[in-house]
C-alpha cells in the first residue's frame, strides 16, 4: 500500500500524459524500421527467476547492468518474439539498490510490425554516466504461457503442462555471467531439459525440490539462445479470462458506489479426451476431495462495506453463490454452473453495492475525489491472468474536470478516454472514465485508481429538474386541455349521468 | 495538482462523503414524497384553475420530481 | 402544506367528484393489488421467464428490439425446426412481442433503460392490472351499482383462473389478450348500448388488437354474432345493433386480416363463418326493415318468406359448395376437439398430449374460481332478471364460456372474465340489501303511513308493499359478516393458489433442505448454459419437442422440433428416433445432421415431468406416421403394465430413450441397488450400452442428460461391432496393464 502509494505519486504525470493523448491508442512509440538497440550496456551479472507457480508466468531479472559507452545512457532495451510482446504484462522495473527511485518507465517499442523482435525500453530517470553500473529489478507476466502435454486427458487424471524459453536470457547485450531459476508449483516435473554443465557441475539444471536451476553460465553474446522445455504436473484449473469488463457507477444521490464485472472466463488446460461423465465427478468429488484440474470454485475478498452482491450470467441468476460479510471482510465464493475443464467457457457476471463514503471523499476545494480498487477479481491459489480489463468508472451526471491516476504499470496500459454513458434518468449522461488494459494478473489486485472531478451543484439538480419540469409541463396542459374540453363537453356529460 | 491526487485523498479523509438521505431513509423519504406527490396531483385533477397551478401544481411536481430520485435509488438503481 | 391540502380536498371533495376520487383510488388499489399478487415468482426465485413458450416469445422479442419491426416481420428462423426453419414472422401473433417492445422504447425515450427481459417479465402482471379496471367497466355496464364494478375488479385482479396464466414471468399471449378480451367486451357493450358508429370502430380496433396478439380472439369472433343472434331471435333487432355489429365486423375483419398468420382466414375458414353470416343477416334484416316501412304489411308477409326462403337456400348452397369446393377450409382438428374430447386422443394426439388440452376436471373449477363458482349462476339469474341488450351477453358469454371451459383446461381462462363480472354483480345485490346502513324509522314510518293509506283502500295490496327491503339488524349483520367472511376466504384461497400452484418458474425447482432452507434446482439452466457455452455454435440439438423453445431461448442452438408443433411428422420423426433401437435412430440423427440429443431424466431426484413419463406420447405419435415401426403394445408388459424395470419389454429396453436415461445410472449405486426414485422401480444390475451416442454432459441431479451423436466410425464398421471391438481391446489393456508399469511418453 505504502510503497504503491509513493511510486503512483510519480506515476500520476505519466498517466495524466497519456490520458491527454488519449487518441494515441497505446503507450508504444514508433522507431524506424531499421532499429537496432545501440551495444551501449553490458550485463555485468543477472540472475533470471521464472516462476511457473501460477497459471502465469511471472519472471524476474535482476541485472547489473554496466554503460560501456562513451557517453551516459538511459535507454535499456529488453528483446522479446513478437508473440511474447502480445503476450506481455505487467512490466515494472525499480532500482533494486535504491527502492525511493520509484517504478521506471517501460513501454513497448514498436519499429516494424512485421519483424519478429520486438523490443521494451526501458528509461532510466538518470542517465547512467560511462562505466558506472545500476541494478534493475524488472519483472513482468507472460499470459497463455503454456501448453498441456497431453493434450487431452482423462477426468480424473493429473494435468501437465509445458513450458519452454531460453536458458540465457534474452538480451541485446552482452551478459557476462548468468543464472536461471524456474520455479514450480510442486516437485513433480517429469520432463525437462538437460543441458551440458560448465565448471564443476557437469549437467544443467540442478533440481532443489520444487526449483530448478539453469547456470550460472559464463559469457553470452547478445542475441544467445538455449531452448529448454520443462514439463510439470499443474493439478489445478488454467483459468484465463479473456475480457473483463469493470464497471464502477458512483452515485451522488444515492450514496453508494456500484460495482459490476463481466467476465469471459475460460480454462486454458487440458481438454477431456473422454467428454464429461457425472458419476466420475461425484466419485472423484467423494473420494479424493476435490482434486482436480476442473474450476469449482472462485473467491472474491471484496472490500469490507460491500453489500447486495449478485451473481448471474446470460441466463439468469445463479443460485450457487455464498457471501459471507461482517465487520472483518466481505468474501463471495461463487461455483460456475457447471465444473469448468479444459477448453470449455464460462462466462459470468458479479456485482455488489458499497456505501460511497468507502470510497468517495470531498475535498477541501469542493471537488470529489474517488479512491477504488482498479481490478478486484478473485484471489485463487493457482492465480488468474487477465488478458483484456476494461475499468469504467460512471461518474454522476455533469461530472466534469476528470483527473486520474493508476498505480497498475503504465506497460499494461493500452488506452484511456473519458466518454458519456447514458442510463437510468439521464438526459445529457453520464461521464465515465474508461481505462483498457491489456495482459495483467491477480496480482495486481487492489492496485488502487484514484479520481478526482467536480460536480456542481446545478448538475446535481438535474435528474429532479428534468422530472420536475416534465410533470409542470403536464399539468399545464392538462389544465389547457380541461379548459377547452369544459365548454365542449358539458352538455353530454349532463345528459348522460 | 497532478502528482497529488493521492495527498489530496490522504487530505480529505476528514470528510468522507456522506448523502443528504442516508441508504436506510430513501425508501420512506420517496414514499412520503411520492403520496404527497400523488395526493397534490389528484387535489389538483378535481380543481384546475389558474390558482392551483402555483399552490398545488408546482408543490406536486416538486415533490414528485425528488421522490421520484429517491424511488429509483430506493429499489437499488442509484441514480 | 398537508393541512392546506386536507382543506383543499375537503372543499372539493363534496358532491360526487369525493366519489369519483375514492373510486379511482380504490381501482389503483385493486390494481396494485393484483400486480403484487403475481410477484411471488420473482421474489422467491428472480426475474425470469418461466415454462417454455414464454420463452419463445421472450427470444422472438429479443430479435425485435435488436432487428426492428420490419426484420422481426420477414423473420426466418433456421434455428429451429432443422432443417426445415421456420417462417416465424409470417406464424405467430406478434401483438405480445410488439406490445412489450413499444413499452421498452417507450421506457428508453422516458431516460429509463430497463432490460428487455424485465419489461417481458413484468408484463403481464401490468397488464392484469389493466384488465381488472376494464371489468370494472364492463360490470359498470351491467348494472347501476358501482360496487359491483369494484367487486368485479378485485376479482378479475386475484381470480387463480386468470392469474394462472399471468403471473410475473409468464410471457405468453395470454398475459394481454384477456385484457383485450375484456375490453373487447365492454367496447361492444357500449357501441351496442350506445348504437354509436366510434364505439364500434374502436371495438373492432380493440379486436385488431386481440387478433394480433392471440389465436383465442375466435372466441369473439363467435361470441359477439352469437350475441347479436341471440338478440335478433329475441325480436330485438334495432339499428343500434346493427350499426355496431357492421361497423364491428367490417372494420374488425379488415384489421384482422392485417396479421400475416391470420391473412384471409377470416373468409375462408368455417370458425369465421358466424360472423360473416350474422353480418349477412344483418344487412337482410335492415333492408326487409326498410322494406316494410315502404310497402303494406299483408304484401310484406309473403315477400318477407319468400325473401327470406330463398336468401336462406342460397346462402346454405353457397356455403355447401364452396366448403365441398375448398374455399373455404373445414373446420380444424383442434376445432373439432372441442365438440368431442376425444377425437384429439385418437386423431391428433401431439394436442392431446399436451396436459392443457385435457378436458376439465370438476375440482379445477372450485380450485381456479373458488367461491365466485357458486355466486356466478347467481349473477346469470339476476341478468336473466333484466334482461336488457347487454345482460344477454352475458348470458349468452356465460354459456359458451362454460362450456368450453369443460372441454379444455386452457379455456378455463375465458371464462374467468365472465365469472367475475356475474359473480360481482350477484354480490353486490346481495350487499346492497343487506348492507345499506339506512333502516331509519322514517322511512318506516313514511312505509307504514302509505300502507296504512292504501290499506284502507284495498287490503291485498297494503300487505305485499312494505316488504321491499331487510330491516332487521340481525339478518342484516348475519348475511353481511357471512359475505365477509366469504370474501375473505376468496382472498385467502386466492393467495394460497398463487403462491402454490401458479408461481413455479419451472425452469428453477425449489426444495427444502433437511434444516428447512429453500434449496434450488437449477439442472435446466446448467445444462443449456454448458450448451450454450461449450458446443458449437450451430449444433444441433435433438430433444423432445417441450424443450425446443428453453434450448432455443436459453441454450441458443438449433433445435429440431419445437413447441410450435407445426410439422406432426417432424415430430414424430424424433419420436421414432427415441422409441426405436440404436440401428435405427441413428441413421435418422445422422439424417437430420444431429450433433446432441437431450433427454430429461427425473430418476435420481423422483421429478416427474420427465422424458420416461412422456415417453408414451412420443410412441403414439411416432406410430401415427409409422404404424408399422413403432408400437405402443411392444412397450408395455404382456400384463399391461409400462415397466422400467428388469421386466420391462425389450422393445423398452433397446429403445434409445431408455438407454439415455438409464445410461451409467446404475454406477452410481452399489451393486444391484439402483432404484427410479421417480418409478419406484428398482433397475437391472447391468445398465443399458450404448454405441451411437456418447455422454457429453449430465447436470448435478441427473436431471438433463446430453449425449453427443458419435461420427461415423473411422474404419466404416458400424457403431456396435466398433464399440464390442473397443471393449475386447480394453480388456486386454487390463490385463497387460497387471505387468510392470510402463511410463507413457507423448
Amino acid at each position: 500500500m505504502k510503497t504503491s502509494a509513493v511510486f503512483s505519486a510519480v506515476l500520476s504525470l505519466l498517466s495524466l500524459a497519456s490520458a491527454a493523448s488519449s487518441d494515441k491508442g497505446s503507450s508504444k512509440s514508433t522507431l524506424p524500421s531499421t532499429f537496432k538497440p545501440p551495444q551501449v550496456f553490458k550485463n555485468a551479472n543477472l540472475v533470471h527467476v521464472i516462476s511457473v507457480e501460477k497459471n502465469y508466468v511471472k519472471e524476474n531479472i535482476n541485472v547489473v547492468v554496466e554503460n560501456i559507452d562513451k557517453k551516459a545512457q538511459n535507454e535499456y532495451y529488453l528483446p522479446f518474439t513478437a508473440d511474447q510482446i502480445s503476450r506481455l504484462g505487467g512490466v515494472e522495473v525499480k532500482d533494486r539498490k535504491d527502492t525511493s527511485a520509484g517504478p521506471f518507465v517501460a513501454e513497448n517499442v514498436e519499429f516494424d510490425p512485421e519483424s519478429d523482435t520486438q523490443y521494451l525500453r526501458i528509461r532510466l530517470p538518470k542517465p547512467l554516466a560511462p562505466g558506472a553500473q545500476q541494478t534493475l529489478g524488472i519483472s513482468y507476466y507472460i499470459l497463455k504461457a503454456y501448453s498441456p502435454l497431453p493434450a487431452a486427458i482423462k477426468q480424473e487424471e493429473a494435468q501437465f503442462l509445458t513450458y519452454t524459453f531460453s536458458a540465457y536470457v534474452p538480451s541485446v547485450y552482452t551478459t557476462s555471467k548468468q543464472k536461471t531459476e524456474v520455479k514450480f508449483p510442486s516437485g513433480n516435473i517429469p520432463d525437462y531439459t538437460k543441458i551440458p554443465g560448465s565448471g564443476d557441475i557437469k549437467e544443467f539444471p540442478q533440481k532443489q525440490g520444487t526449483k530448478l536451476t539453469y547456470g550460472p553460465f559464463d559469457e553470452k553474446p547478445a542475441g544467445a539462445y538455449e531452448p529448454i522445455r520443462v514439463r510439470f504436473e499443474f493439478n489445478r484449473p488454467v483459468t484465463h479470462v479473456g475480457r473483463l469488463e469493470r464497471d464502477i457507477e458512483v452515485s451522488h444521490w444515492g450514496g453508494n458506489v456500484a460495482f459490476e464485472e463481466r467476465y469471459t472466463l475460460y480454462h486454458r488446460g487440458a481438454n477431456l479426451s473422454s467428454l464429461f461423465n457425472r458419476v466420475k465427478w461425484q466419485q472423484s468429488q467423494y473420494y479424493q476431495q476435490g482434486n482436480t484440474h476442473a474450476l469449482k470454485e472462485l473467491k472474491f475478498p471484496l472490500r469490507v462495506g460491500s453489500i447486495d452482491p449478485y451473481y448471474t450470467d446470460v441466463i439468469g441468476n445463479v443460485s450457487t453463490s455464498r457471501f459471507r460479510s461482517n465487520k472483518r471482510e466481505a468474501s463471495l465464493e461463487i461455483k460456475p454452473r457447471y465444473p469448468v475443464f479444459g477448453g470449455w467457457k464460462y462466462p459470468f457476471t458479479i456485482g455488489w453495492n458499497s456505501d460511497a463514503k468507502n470510497f468517495l471523499r470531498k475535498t477541501a476545494t469542493g471537488g470529489f475525489v474517488l479512491n477504488v480498487p482498479f481490478l478486484e477479481g478473485p484471489k485463487q491459489n493457482e492465480g488468474v491472468e487477465y488478458e483484456q480489463v476494461e475499468v469504467r468508472v460512471i461518474l454522476p451526471e455533469g461530472a466534469e474536470n476528470v483527473k486520474y491516476v493508476t498505480s497498475i504499470p503504465t506497460q499494461s496500459i493500452s488506452s484511456t478516454e473519458v466518454e458519456i454513458h447514458k442510463t437510468f434518468l439521464d438526459t445529457i449522461g453520464r461521464t465515465a472514465l474508461v481505462i483498457k488494459t491489456r495482459n495483467l494478473v491477480d496480482d495486481f489486485r487492489d492496485r488502487e485508481l484514484v479520481i478526482s472531478y467536480d460536480y456542481p451543484l446545478s448538475a446535481s439538480l438535474r435528474k429532479p429538474f428534468i422530472v420536475f419540469s416534465s410533470t409542470i409541463a403536464f399539468f399545464v396542459a392538462v389544465w389547457l386541455i380541461g379548459n377547452i374540453e369544459l365548454k365542449f363537453a358539458s352538455v353530454p356529460v349532463v345528459s348522460k349521468k | 495538482m497532478d502528482s497529488s491526487l493521492h495527498e489530496v485523498w490522504q487530505a480529505a479523509s476528514g470528510s468522507p462523503f456522506i448523502p443528504t438521505i442516508g441508504k436506510e431513509n430513501q425508501f420512506l423519504v420517496a414514499f412520503v414524497l411520492l403520496v404527497l406527490g400523488f395526493g397534490l396531483s389528484g387535489a389538483f385533477a378535481l380543481n384546475r384553475s389558474l390558482v392551483s397551478l402555483p399552490t398545488l401544481a408546482v408543490p406536486a411536481s416538486l415533490s414528485l420530481a425528488v421522490g421520484v430520485v429517491y424511488m429509483f435509488c430506493a429499489v437499488g438503481v442509484y441514480v | 402544506m398537508s393541512a392546506e391540502t386536507l382543506q383543499v380536498l375537503a372543499d372539493v371533495g363534496k358532491g360526487k367528484s369525493t366519489r369519483g376520487v375514492l373510486r379511482v383510488i380504490i381501482l389503483a388499489l385493486i390494481a396494485g393489488a393484483s400486480i403484487a399478487s403475481r410477484l411471488f415468482s420473482v421474489i422467491r426465485f428472480e426475474s425470469i421467464i418461466h415454462e417454455f413458450d414464454p420463452w419463445f416469445n421472450f427470444r422472438a422479442t429479443k430479435y425485435l428490439v435488436a432487428n426492428g419491426f420490419y426484420n422481426f416481420w420477414d423473420w426466418f428462423d433456421d434455428r429451429t425446426w432443422h432443417p426445415l426453419g421456420r417462417v416465424t414472422g409470417g406464424t405467430l401473433y406478434p401483438g405480445l412481442m410488439v406490445t412489450s417492445g413499444a413499452i421498452w422504447h417507450a421506457l428508453r425515450a422516458l431516460t429509463i433503460p430497463v432490460d428487455i427481459r424485465n419489461v417481458c417479465v413484468l408484463l403481464a402482471p401490468a397488464f392484469s392490472g389493466l384488465t381488472a379496471v376494464a371489468a370494472y367497466l364492463l360490470t359498470n355496464e351491467m348494472t347501476t351499482y358501482n360496487s359491483a364494478g369494484l367487486l368485479a375488479a378485485l376479482f378479475m385482479g386475484i381470480a387463480p383462473g386468470y392469474i394462472s396464466r399471468s403471473v410475473a414471468g409468464s410471457y405468453d399471449n395470454e398475459a394481454i389478450a384477456i385484457f383485450l378480451l375484456v375490453f373487447t367486451f365492454y367496447l361492444w357493450i357500449k357501441a351496442l348500448k350506445q348504437g354509436s358508429m366510434l364505439w364500434g370502430a374502436l371495438c373492432a380496433l380493440f379486436y385488431g388488437y386481440m387478433v394480433a396478439s392471440w389465436g383465442g380472439y375466435a372466441f369473439i369472433t363467435c361470441l359477439l354474432p352469437l350475441h347479436a343472434f341471440v338478440l335478433i331471435l329475441m325480436g330485438r333487432y334495432s339499428t343500434r345493433l346493427y350499426v355496431s355489429y357492421t361497423t364491428w365486423y367490417a372494420l374488425g375483419t379488415l384489421a384482422s386480416m392485417q396479421i400475416p398468420f391470420v391473412g384471409f382466414l377470416p373468409v375462408k375458414t368455417s370458425e369465421h363463418m358466424p360472423a360473416l353470416g350474422i353480418f349477412g343477416f344483418l344487412q337482410l334484416l335492415a333492408f326487409l326493415d326498410y322494406v316494410r316501412s315502404a310497402i303494406p304489411s299483408r304484401q310484406f308477409q309473403t315477400f318477407l318468406w319468400l325473401f327470406a326462403g330463398g336468401i336462406f337456400v342460397m346462402s346454405l348452397a353457397a356455403l355447401v359448395v364452396a366448403t365441398s369446393a375448398g374455399v373455404i377450409a373445414p373446420w380444424s382438428g383442434r376445432f373439432y376437439s372441442l365438440w368431442d374430447t376425444g377425437y384429439a386422443k385418437i386423431h391428433i394426439p401431439i394436442i392431446a398430449s399436451v396436459s392443457e388440452h385435457q378436458p376439465t376436471a370438476w375440482p379445477a373449477f372450485f380450485f381456479d374460481l373458488n367461491l365466485l363458482i357458486f355466486v356466478f349462476p347467481v349473477g346469470v339469474y339476476l341478468c336473466f332478471q333484466e334482461l336488457a341488450d347487454e345482460h344477454v351477453f352475458i348470458i349468452v358469454y356465460a354459456v359458451f364460456g362454460s362450456y368450453f371451459a369443460g372441454v379444455m383446461v386452457r379455456l378455463m381462462l375465458t371464462l374467468t372474465p365472465v365469472v367475475c363480472v356475474a359473480g360481482a354483480i350477484a354480490i353486490s345485490t346481495i350487499l346492497n340489501n343487506y348492507l345499506v346502513a339506512k333502516t331509519p324509522t322514517e322511512e318506516d314510518q313514511q312505509a307504514a303511513e302509505a300502507a296504512e293509506k292504501k290499506g284502507s283502500k284495498s287490503g291485498l295490496k297494503s300487505a305485499t308493499k312494505p316488504v321491499v327491503g331487510i330491516y332487521g339488524l340481525w339478518s342484516k349483520s348475519l348475511m353481511v359478516a357471512g359475505m365477509a367472511v366469504y370474501l375473505l376466504i376468496f382472498v385467502m384461497h386466492c393467495t394460497w393458489v398463487t403462491s402454490n400452484a401458479y408461481s413455479s418458474p419451472s425452469v428453477v425447482l425449489a426444495s427444502r433442505m433437511p434444516d428447512g432452507s429453500q434449496h434450488i434446482i437449477d439442472d435446466y439452466r446448467e445444462a443449456y448454459q454448458w450448451l450454450r457455452q461449450n458446443t458449437k455454435e450451430d449444433a444441433k440439438i435433438m430433444s423432445w419437442w417441450d424443450y425446443g423453445y428453453q434450448i432455443g431461448g436459453m441454450a441458443d442452438r438449433p433445435t429440431l422440433v419445437d413447441n410450435n408443433t407445426w410439422n406432426n411428422t417432424h415430430i414424430a420423426t424424433v419420436g421414432k428416433a427415441m422409441s426405436s433401437r440404436e440401428e435405427v435412430s441413428y441413421p435418422i440423427m445422422r439424417q437430420h445432421e444431429v450433433d446432441y440429443v437431450l433427454v430429461v431424466f427425473g430418476g435420481l431426484l423422483g421429478y416427474s415431468g420427465d422424458d420416461i413419463n412422456k415417453f408414451l406420447w412420443m410412441v403414439r405419435i411416432a406410430e401415427g406416421i409409422w404404424p408399422d415401426e413403432v408400437s405402443e403394445r411392444a412397450f408395455f408388459t404382456p400384463r399391461g403394465e409400462y415397466r422400467v424395470d428388469g421386466e420391462a419389454t425389450e422393445t423398452m429396453k433397446n429403445s434409445l430413450m431408455y438407454k439415455m436415461s438409464y445410461y451409467n445410472f446404475n454406477n452410481l449405486f452399489p451393486p444391484g441397488q439402483a432404484v427410479d426414485r421417480m418409478r419406484q422401480a428398482r433397475l437391472p444390475e447391468v445398465g443399458p450400452s450404448l454405441s451411437t451416442l456418447e455422454e457429453a454432459f449430465t447436470s448435478e441431479n441427473w436431471i438433463i442428460r446430453i449425449y453427443k451423436v458419435k461420427d461415423l466410425d473411422n474404419v466404416g464398421r458400424d457403431h456396435i461391432s466398433a464399440t464390442a471391438f473397443e471393449k475386447g481391446l480394453k480388456k486386454k489393456k487390463t490385463t497387460k496393464k497387471r505387468g510392470p508399469r510402463v511410463l507413457r511418453v507423448d
